[in-house]
């Protein structure tokens, strides 16, 4: 949150809608749950699984799965932080920034990150492959600073261990 | 009442195929469960209420008292949520466990659900935990393979079965009715209370939400009695405790020892004092960032229970502990702090949609030099104007602490505002 | 749409009553009831903003806070259930300060555009404010920007400025219409609502949205900026689109409805009304009126002149006295109230004394579960009261339409300016060929422009009286606006020429035709 906050959501369409063997995954969450509607989250992952985000096509398919509306959908999507509105890099590097970590150099860490990657927090590089944010705490506070990469955590960073990370990725 | 001399919950953390069931088997996993099968489920509840078992998610309910809540003779199916959802800034303990020792988690849920006779647990685990999600998953498979799950488990007639669900990102779905919300697809909106989730839970039906940490000690508490559990700590401050050390010392990481331990004992001897030995200790979060700040002489005779912590205008929380060295500016720290209760609040009701983003930017300013007479004033009316005038206690989560700060720290408030700038030094990264 | 209207509420089972004091008084209210709503029954108003009787309860706004004897904290009486032997202030320092605070919490990012504003007068901001605010504001931020003028559907401004996210038309979509268009995205201070992008709040009953909004986030497209609301009074009267005769308030100012918003009628409406309901008084003014009575001259060119009302009277009475037995037919529009229908009634059975009346059927869609009538008019059961039959599927109409032509009808009598659908309006050219047509109607329309005689009426809100709606329950409709001085009412068109026939009536007001209609039809 920076400069003058402005609400609003940027929600993107995807070229097309989710798959056949996607819908498929998210009938077998559905029926994993004593009441369907339960599959929402769940099924909102399988989307972003598959296509990087939530697109609208995707939210519309399972909000007639689910049998609830759009804007129900778009309304639970947008209050999670984890579900993508639009499509990001193909790495999202989420560095914490909450306070056991920010006492151990999260903020240099975001600067190195963001001189490293020539992107400020909240932004994609060029081709496509980073995208940089800060998050709040994730419960890697005694391994601080760390950052949580597509799926896994890095903890006790320094510049050099993440730029080795960044290296490794293809 | 004693000290803890041996590891309980932590006992086999340390071994890289503990997530294995054969392994976990081993070292006495699922003993437990055979053992509390052959039970009477209200004698369990009975052994967990002597114990005088806590809950470790942060509130310090009696974990026993809540369970004898569920009503006994409904037509309903009753469940077990598992709340997994640890996201209180300074806390990492459920993690470790989750992703070092899962089995040890699984089967202190299944004789918990057992002595409730609820028949469907379902782990609400934060959508983050990606490791300990894949990690619980692969044991939930295991042990249904074992008979742990499923129905009629070891031959007992009793059936239960488990339902790994993955959170989002959002730290308020650690709130219980938020987390159920939130686990029937909806935002997570903390409930209007009553009706309580032991009344009117999941879908409506009879609930009981317990902390990973708390589900893991009930295996002890059976295998070892109420008594040895009761013996360990301070008096209604029994058991085994993991604390999270985090911040300016030396040694972050979780400590298992007794609960109440002395603050000394656990900051000089666990975590190896401060990091920087040149500098001083300035502050202490002791319970997470929910927690009112602590000055060091506050501290000093400090007894790290859910009562002592109370007493000090504090609280034990989750028992996320955060040092603070003299390099910090309490300005900027409470900023940091702010920041994150007003990107989490959900939005729901007013004060807090509106006052945990306005307190914090308050802060913010200050730190940036832009601080005005009046605006601690203002600070710490805004926070009582949130405090206990929202649907779940969030507000207070945040406004306490800001209070706690201007109160503890107001010198470094009043200089930010009259010399119109941050008179420290940029907190220095030290790892 | 789940919620229907419910007509046959059970009364005959009396819950459980409790007691409680609310501000020194002892109240007895139903077992279940709300602190909020205990208070509401013994004239206690307690402010609130999400509440609403019709909806879920959300308890987000907090501004019902009171303090209740022996909690800790003050509670949200919309949320707390009336408990025996309560003791409840709804005022004192303690409250005043905690509703103080949720006031300063909601205008902090308000931009307060008052002066501009289409709530402003109705806005529950600036009442409460007024009541409970502090007078001046200690934000010091930047506010937070949204949406402004946002078209979110045919009928529906949004402006998220504004809004203070009670989340009642979300609520509305949700579990009223269940169509759930709206919804609140984002969290925290950024949470805001709106429709799913590429949607549009389109719905039947869109405009409720903007009338449980208790601010100016939602307005509606066709009032906006069209007067301010103080300039406005309310005038109680029923919807007459349909059967379902919706109660509504007409805002009126300079003779003119400017809006029609719903009254509350728990047996009736609820809280609600359709949009074809809401902007059905925008044609009343673009329509041209018939200001006189007129007369087809017999010159080649067919133009109407005017004649003064005795003599078109006369005329008419001379023509209906002139008629063959059996030759005379008037096609009454069932949104004639039951007192018009009433004296025509008479007007056939004393002075004509035969020939037929035939009330047309007027359907359109299906019944909705909500509030909408497949029969498009608003008086039908009322017709059917006096002993008239709705003419199923418009046989004996167009029966009668073809008899005209032909020759075997002497008088065709149109009866109200719905009588005829537009293409047997236009059918009057070929009647009118043999007998002679009269049309009572308020506009120059397509059945005017076909009559030999044309008869001004009063329009929609112009007129006293009573329709029966599709329950059974007779509704007061009430004159809201002066009429022309030229237009009368149905009922006294029928007792002049009653009285120009040989029948005198003497009727001074609808009022007192009612008083007979009661003494002759069972109630």
């Amino acid at each position: 949150m920076s400069g003058s906050p402005h609400v609003g959501v940027t929600f993107s369409s995807a070229s097309r809608g989710l798959s056949e063997q996607t819908l498929k995954k998210i009938d077998a969450a559905i029926a994993r749950y004593p009441q369907k509607q339960s599959a929402l989250l769940p099924a909102l992952w399988l989307a972003q699984q598959e296509q990087g985000f939530c697109s609208l096509e995707a939210q519309t398919q399972i909000a007639e799965k689910l049998g609830v509306s759009q804007s129900f959908v778009a309304g639970v999507v947008s209050f999670y932080t984890m579900f993508h509105t639009q499509p990001v890099g193909r790495h999202v590097i989420d560095v914490c920034t909450t306070v056991s970590c920010w006492l151990r150099g999260a903020d240099e860490l975001v600067r190195h990150l963001e001189g490293r990657l020539g992107i400020g927090v909240g932004e994609t590089t060029k081709d496509g492959k980073y995208t940089l944010r800060t998050v709040e705490c994730l419960g890697s506070c005694g391994t601080a600073p760390m950052c949580q990469l597509d799926d896994d955590y890095h903890e006790n960073l320094t510049f050099d261990r993440i730029d080795k990370v960044i290296d490794g990725l293809d | 009442m004693a000290a803890l001399t041996e590891k309980i919950l932590t006992k086999n953390i340390g071994f890289a195929d503990q997530p294995d069931i054969e392994a976990a088997i081993g070292r006495g996993a699922y003993s437990r469960l055979k053992k509390a099968l052959a039970m009477d489920p209200n004698a369990i509840v009975e052994e967990v209420k002597k114990a005088g078992l806590r809950g470790r998610g942060g509130a310090g309910f009696p974990t026993g008292l809540k369970w004898t809540f569920m009503p006994k003779e409904t037509p309903k199916p009753k469940y077990l949520v598992v709340n997994a959802d640890e996201s209180e800034p300074g806390t990492f303990k459920d993690r470790m466990l989750m992703e070092r020792d899962p089995h040890l988690c699984l089967e202190g849920m299944i004789i918990s659900a057992f002595a409730m006779r609820a028949s469907l647990i379902f782990i609400y685990i934060r959508g983050e935990f990606v490791l300990g999600h894949t990690t619980l998953g692969r044991a939930i498979e295991q042990a249904r393979a074992k008979g742990f799950i499923g129905s009629n488990v070891l031959g007992s007639g009793f059936d239960i079965d488990i339902i790994l669900h993955r959170g989002a990102g959002a730290y308020i779905c650690g709130e219980e009715t938020a987390l159920m919300e939130s686990l029937e697809g909806k935002r997570g909106y903390p409930r209007l209370k009553p009706p309580f989730p032991a009344n009117f839970g999941v879908y409506g039906n009879p609930t009981t939400i317990n902390n990973v940490e708390t589900l893991a000690c009930v295996s002890y508490i059976v295998e070892r009695g109420a008594e040895w559990f009761a013996g360990i700590g301070r008096e209604k401050n029994t058991g085994p405790k993991l604390y999270c050390l985090s911040g300016h010392v030396a040694r972050p990481g979780v400590y298992e020892t007794e609960t109440g331990i002395p603050f000394k004992t656990l900051f000089e001897e666990h975590g190896g004092g401060l990091l920087d030995k040149k500098r001083r200790l300035k502050a202490v979060i002791p319970g997470g960032s929910s927690a009112p700040v602590l000055t060091p002489a506050e501290c000093e005779d400090l007894m790290m229970d859910f009562d002592s912590l109370a007493a000090r205008g504090s609280m034990l929380g989750s028992a996320g502990v955060m040092f603070m060295d003299d390099s910090v500016c309490m300005v900027r720290a409470l900023e940091r702090v702010l920041k994150f209760y007003a990107h989490e609040s959900c939005g729901q009701c007013s004060p807090c949609r509106v006052g945990s983003d306005w307190i914090y930017r308050i802060v913010k300013r200050i730190e940036a030099g832009g601080g005005l007479p009046g605006d601690l004033e203002t600070l710490v009316s805004l926070s009582d104007g949130m405090i206990g005038k929202t649907i779940c206690v969030f507000a207070d989560a945040a406004a306490l602490p800001a209070k706690s700060f201007v109160a503890k720290f107001r010198d470094e408030f009043t200089d930010h505002i009259s010399l119109k700038a941050c008179p420290m030094a940029p907190t220095p990264a030290r790892t | 749409m789940p919620h229907g209207a419910d007509p046959g509420e059970d009364l005959s089972a009396m819950p459980d009553r409790i007691k409680l004091t609310i501000d020194g008084k002892e109240i007895e209210v139903d077992k279940g009831a709300t602190v909020l709503q205990a208070a509401g029954q013994s004239g206690i108003d307690v402010p609130r903003y999400c509440y609403h009787p019709g909806l879920t309860i959300a308890g987000n706004c907090r501004i019902c806070l009171v303090d209740i004897e022996k909690m800790p904290k003050l509670v949200t009486s919309c949320t707390t259930v009336a408990g025996e032997g309560m003791v409840v202030r709804t005022h004192g320092a303690k409250v005043e300060d905690g509703r103080r605070a949720v006031m300063e919490f909601l205008l902090a990012n308000h931009p307060l555009d008052c002066p501009i504003c289409d709530q402003a007068g109705e806005c529950w901001l600036q009442e409460y404010s007024f009541r409970h605010g502090s007078g001046g504001s200690r934000f010091k931020e930047e506010k937070i920007k949204g949406f402004k003028n946002k078209p979110i559907g045919p009928h529906v401004v949004l402006d998220t400025e504004r809004c203070i996210v009670c989340t009642r038309c979300v609520r509305f979509t949700q579990e009223i219409t269940g169509t759930g268009e709206l919804g609140v995205f984002q969290r925290g201070v950024l949470s805001y609502i709106d429709v799913f992008p590429g949607t549009t709040l389109d719905n039947p009953y869109s405009g409720n949205t903007v009338d449980i909004c208790p601010v100016g986030a939602l307005t509606l497209e066709e009032f906006r900026f069209k007067k301010r609301v103080w300039e406005l009074r309310d005038a109680p009267s029923v919807c007459g689109t349909c059967a379902r005769g919706c109660n509504v308030n007409l805002g009126i100012s300079d003779n003119r409805i400017w809006r029609m918003t719903p009254r509350e009628n728990q047996q009736v409406n609820k809280w609600w009304m359709c949009d074809e309901g809401r902007l059905s008084y925008e044609p009343l003014d673009v329509t041209p009126r018939l200001t006189e009575a007129q007369s087809r001259g017999n010159g080649a060119d067919g133009a109407s002149v005017a004649v003064p009302w005795p003599d078109a009277l006369e005329t008419l009475a001379g023509k209906l006295k002139e008629a063959r037995a059996g030759a005379v037919v008037a096609i009454a529009s069932a949104s004639l109230t039951l007192e018009d229908l009433f004296l025509v009634k008479r007007l056939f059975a004393e002075a004509i004394k035969s020939g037929e009346i035939i009330v047309p059927e007027k359907l359109r869609g299906q019944d909705d579960a909500l509030l909408i009538r497949a029969d498009k008019t608003p008086n039908a059961a009322g017709a059917k009261r006096l002993g008239l039959t709705i003419d199923a599927g418009n046989q004996r109409q167009a029966s009668a339409m073809a008899a005209a032509a032909s020759g075997k009808v002497d008088v065709l009598l149109v009866l109200g300016g719905d009588a005829l659908e537009e293409a047997a309006a236009a059918g009057l050219a070929a009647a009118r060929n043999n007998a002679f047509v009269a049309v009572f109607s308020p506009f120059v329309d397509t059945a005017v422009k076909n009559a030999d005689l044309a008869l001004p009426s009063t329009a929609y809100g112009e007129f006293d009286g009573t329709w029966v709606n599709f329950q059974g329950y007779p509704q007061h409709v009430k004159r809201a606006l002066t009429p022309p001085a030229v237009a009368l009412e149905g009922w006294r068109l029928a007792g002049e020429l009653m009285n120009r026939m040989g029948v005198p009536v003497a009727y001074a007001s609808a009022a007192a035709v009612m008083a007979d209609v009661m003494k002759d039809v069972p109630a």
